[in-house]
């Protein structure tokens, strides 16, 4: 009898758990990459690594939404489609939305947002798409008429039968959440740049720790987006002064390496501008330094573990940021397969 | 008019104010044989000069945007200027490349950043449009719009991405067509193509020949340095690259050295930082190059050692350099920018005797003519030389001129480079001057022996004699010399004063009342909306007045005596730059304003004779009046103890009183004076600032 009695307990703790974690995680979980680039094109090593990790979801970037110099909402840096998606995997059209636009009255195209990306699928045959998400850094100020406009994009998909997801910063956790679907948790870029000679901007858990007491409780179901990619920072002394991009540190006319991941600039140059949205330069002058950083794998995986204590079901789904040969090499398959195991 | 001057009086004060905020002038680079400011829009201009002559009179260019956005089906039916002129002169031929023209225009996806994306069926008709304006384009055979089809294909092209296809054209017909700025255009595509096919070093020789600033900055990106320098001359002697790289990278040293390597200026100046290694290397490298003899341009590269070692403090080798380049092989462009330098380079070691002067007025008169500056058109039409006008003229040569002892040489040069440029610092100087200074360089201007540099510079400049007597007449005002500028203020005419920015204030501002009972406030904008009718000259009158006054002193005993001190106190507050009628002494007032070197201590004297009659009066209530005035010049040239505070907490404005300051120090006397000798005055009761130190005291 009592051993019954210890049975069915078990079995309702076992059933409640299940219940509780299958509220929390988000719906068909399945491996996903995220896409941020202006042209739709794979190479070998990208479908390489979509098939090698059974990518079921990519989260493309469709555009982004900015404001133009007569401070009407425009929609940006539109992708290019030039090639095809492997097939059976599902396309979710993701938009940013710079936060400077939520407050030029970002309401007023929620239906204009949302029929160009229906649109667009059309276009291109982008078939099954069955949600959208939204990408913005809100903040405790704008956060009003971002809601406000992230209700009327779900009243909108809701006629196409589509789901809304967004990106929550782990300083969105302690706000009240968003009016979507499920959330995308973002573990990376999450450190200051200003002071990422201590820590890695990227990641680093002793950033991570304070917000994870809000993970537990947080009222939309969450799956996690972890990083792949790596920065080159640059510094005048002490002072951050920007990202570049891929730049070839090993031209010894330009770089000397003068530690681990470190180069010392020996010639003057200057780079297209990495941090700001116009096409302008960033000026290296001789004697900056480069600074190459790029969270530990095991330092995700630790990451990626605390939050599954804090809340079992957040990584069923994981999300690699991003699809991109240059990132891809970053990390062992074995580390991905750490990454994106639930 | 009287606006204007008013304003321009302001804009001198507000210069000031600039000066005084760290404002400097840009750091105007010398070295130019690639000109920097070419390529905004440079081929779209040049096509527009075609329809400007196309149309004639009541061309302007946004007709030419307007045509790009004619809706293809709404041709025939359109207003645009461009299509209405075509029609008017029944000219066929032009009418259907317009056609062509505008179908590209409205298809080339240029607009793909707009909220209504377009469908399936959209993209492949546009797709079909495209190929069927360069199939249409392709197939002209008349003569008259020959290159505007080719340019036509060539853009349908790179809209398709079919660069090899434009490699291909380029090649085998649009290089053979006859020159214009559609051909320039179009080799530009072509370089672009180029650029796209993996071919960057080819593409970059011909942006830099074309000039296109945007895509050489960004082809050369990676070599603006020294060893940048050194790997495109070494790939080819004379590649048009070497023109960009070197300008760019003495420029750049002359940023570094003139100690703007401020990272966040250095990139706001689009500037790279130059160190000491680099700049000996490339004196060396340009050495070299100049030896082995394979450069067509030895003027460039000895043109910029000698600027190097100008910047370099090599004073020597420049000049000798910089000489010997102007004879070299290269551009007349080149050779100028030699001639530039030199006469930069020149000031440092000059000596000030009659061969120098005759030398740089040459220098002064061949810029002119090489900025195309006319008696017209002062700012000429090569921004250039403006720029090297400028930085000899005020940031060398007049320096000098003040260190070889020729002040008002200085002054003169100021007032012509000001002409030139439209800068106010020969009015600062003038506004500067002592009475004694001003009266030597109006004599100098008329009189005596002068260097031809003088005598150029003199000549632009003019000061007639009624303002000679107004500035005289002000500036012993100024300083207190009320005997000596009445007449100079005698023989000014009211009808001068009447048009000067000033006038408003002296008609409505009265110096008799007393500023610390009541201040003369105008509003900024009301005091000008009438026009005030001035019937005396306010500065005369209280010349005259300030004379009888102290006549009136020197004649008083008593009380008597302390009644006029305190008039005359306030006569002279009022007269400071601090007081309600500071059109007296000065053209202009702002906040940032301090006594000048040359001026009287009116606020100075004002308080010695109050503190005077504070001492001497028997009579309370005088004594009163004379510690109120007191606490009042106190408050006013320091900081007032009560002050208005944002109360962050509670979004409202609180007042709070400051304990340390000389004005709370000046209250408490008052407010103990007041109430040890139990005294009731209007004035005290009225006072809005000892009615709050009062509540904020207790």
């Amino acid at each position: 009898m009592t051993k019954n009695i210890i049975y069915i307990l078990a079995l309702l703790l076992a059933i409640t758990t299940s219940c509780k974690h299958a509220d929390k995680a988000v719906e068909a979980p399945k491996p996903a990459v995220y896409y941020w680039r202006t042209t739709l094109t794979l190479d070998s090593v990208e479908r390489q690594f979509l098939q090698d990790h059974n990518v079921g979801k990519m989260y493309v970037r469709y555009f982004d939404v900015t404001l133009d110099e007569n401070k009407q909402l425009q929609p940006n840096a539109t992708i290019t489609f030039q090639d095809s998606i492997p097939s059976g995997i599902e396309i979710i059209p993701t938009v940013f939305i710079v936060n400077n636009c939520l407050e030029h009255g970002i309401d007023s195209i929620a239906s204009l947002l949302v029929k160009r990306v229906l649109q667009m699928n059309e276009t291109h045959d982008i078939a099954g798409v069955s949600e959208l998400q939204i990408d913005c850094d809100w903040t405790i100020k704008t956060q009003n008429a971002y809601f406000k406009f992230l209700e009327q994009v779900k009243q909108l998909l809701q006629e196409h039968n589509m789901k809304l997801s967004a990106t929550i910063r782990l300083h969105q956790l302690a706000m009240e959440a968003p009016p979507v679907d499920y959330g995308v948790l973002m573990m990376y870029n999450t450190g200051d740049l200003k002071n990422s000679k201590q820590r890695n901007p990227i990641l680093d858990m002793r950033d991570v720790e304070p917000f994870l007491k809000y993970v537990e409780n947080y009222s939309l179901p969450l799956c996690a987006a972890y990083p792949n990619f790596s920065w080159q920072l640059l510094y005048t002394g002490d002072k951050f002064r920007d990202i570049l991009y891929s730049e070839e540190l090993n031209d010894t006319s330009l770089y000397r390496k003068v530690a681990e991941n470190k180069y010392l600039v020996i010639s003057s140059i200057d780079l297209p501008n990495y941090l700001s949205s116009n096409s302008s330069f960033t000026y290296l002058n001789a004697g900056d330094t480069v600074l190459v950083v790029k969270p530990e794998a095991n330092s995700i995986v630790k990451v990626h573990d605390a939050l599954s204590s804090e809340r079992p079901g957040i990584n069923d789904q994981v999300i690699i940021y991003s699809l991109n040969n240059n990132s891809i090499i970053n990390y062992t398959t074995s580390d991905y397969e750490k990454i994106y195991r639930p | 008019m009287k606006k204007f001057i008013a304003l321009s009086l302001l804009a001198i004060a507000t210069l000031q104010a600039w000066a005084c905020g760290g404002w400097v002038r840009p750091n105007y680079y010398m070295f130019s044989v690639f000109n920097r400011n070419q390529m905004e829009n440079t081929y779209q201009q040049e096509a527009n000069k075609f329809w400007a002559s196309y149309v004639g009179d009541g061309f302007y260019e946004y007709m030419v945007e307007d045509f790009g956005n004619v809706d293809p089906a709404e041709f025939d039916k359109s207003e645009n200027a461009l299509i209405k002129t075509a029609k008017k002169k029944r000219d066929n031929e032009m009418l259907t490349y317009m056609r062509l023209l505008n179908k590209y225009l409205n298809n080339n996806g240029a607009g793909d950043n707009q909220w209504n994306y377009p469908t399936k069926e959209q993209l492949e008709s546009r797709k079909a449009t495209i190929s069927q304006v360069k199939d249409q384009a392709m197939a002209y055979r008349g003569s008259k719009l020959k290159s505007q089809y080719a340019l036509l294909v060539m853009r349908c092209n790179m809209t398709q991405k079919a660069h090899q296809d434009n490699v291909n054209y380029w090649n085998s017909t649009a290089s053979k067509l006859k020159d214009s700025p559609y051909k320039n255009w179009m080799k530009d595509i072509y370089a672009g193509a180029l650029y796209n096919t993996g071919k960057k070093d080819e593409a970059c020789q011909i942006f830099a020949e074309l000039g296109d600033m945007t895509s050489i900055k960004y082809c050369m990106r990676k070599k603006r340095n020294l060893q940048g320098i050194k790997d495109e001359y070494a790939a080819n002697p004379n590649s048009p690259t070497l023109v960009f790289l070197v300008q760019d990278f003495v420029n750049n040293t002359q940023e570094t050295l003139d100690n703007n390597s401020d990272p966040n200026l250095m990139q706001y100046v689009e500037a790279t930082g130059i160190y000491q290694n680099e700049i000996d290397g490339f004196i060396d490298f340009a050495g070299q190059v100049l030896k082995e003899g394979k450069t067509k341009s030895p003027a460039m590269w000895e043109a910029a050692r000698g600027f190097v070692n100008y910047m370099n403090n090599n004073q020597d080798d420049a000049i000798k350099q910089l000489t010997n380049a102007q004879n070299l092989a290269g551009t007349q462009r080149m050779r100028d920018n030699a001639r530039a330098c030199l006469m930069l380079a020149s000031i440092k070691s000059a000596k000030p005797d009659d061969s120098y002067f005759d030398y740089i007025t040459g220098e002064y008169k061949w810029l002119d003519q090489v900025a195309g500056v006319t008696e017209d058109d002062k700012y000429g039409n090569d921004p250039h030389y403006c720029d090297v006008y400028e930085r000899v003229t005020y940031d060398n040569l007049v320096p000098q001129l003040f260190r070889w002892g020729m002040p008002n040489a200085a002054t003169a040069l100021l007032g012509m480079a000001d002409l030139h440029s439209n800068n106010s610092e020969y009015a600062n100087v003038i506004e500067h001057f002592s009475s004694h200074e001003f009266e030597e360089f109006f004599n100098y201007l008329n009189s005596g022996e002068k260097s031809s540099l003088e005598k150029m510079a003199v000549s632009k400049i003019n000061i007639p004699e009624v303002a000679f007597n107004d500035e005289m007449g002000t500036k012993l005002l100024r300083e207190g010399e009320f005997s000596a500028a009445i007449p100079y203020l005698e023989k000014v005419p009211l009808s001068y004063v009447q048009e000067q920015g000033i006038a408003d204030y002296m008609a409505r501002k009265d110096y008799n009342k007393e500023i610390w009972l009541k201040r003369q406030f105008l509003s900024p904008w009301k005091e000008h909306e009438t026009e005030a009718k001035l019937t005396e000259n306010a500065k005369l009158t209280y010349c005259r007045d300030m004379l009888a006054l102290n006549k009136e002193i020197a004649n008083a005993t008593g009380e008597a005596r302390n009644q006029l001190l305190l008039k005359k106190a306030n006569l002279l507050y009022q007269a400071s730059f601090k007081g309600d009628c500071w059109y007296l002494t000065h053209y202009g007032q702002s906040a940032n304003d301090e006594q000048q070197k040359n001026e009287y201590d009116f606020i100075g004297s004002a308080r010695m004779l109050l503190r005077e009659v504070e001492k001497n009066t028997t009579d309370i209530n005088t004594q009163l009046k004379s510690i109120f005035a007191q606490t009042f010049i106190v408050g006013e040239n320091s900081q007032y103890c009560v002050q208005k505070r944002f109360d962050y907490q509670n979004s409202t404005y609180e007042n709070v009183l400051f304990f340390d300051t000389p004005h709370y120090r000046a209250m408490t006397r008052l407010d103990k004076f007041y109430k040890d000798n139990n005294l009731q005055a209007d004035y005290m009761s009225k006072c809005d600032i000892y009615k709050k130190f009062i509540v904020l005291n207790k």
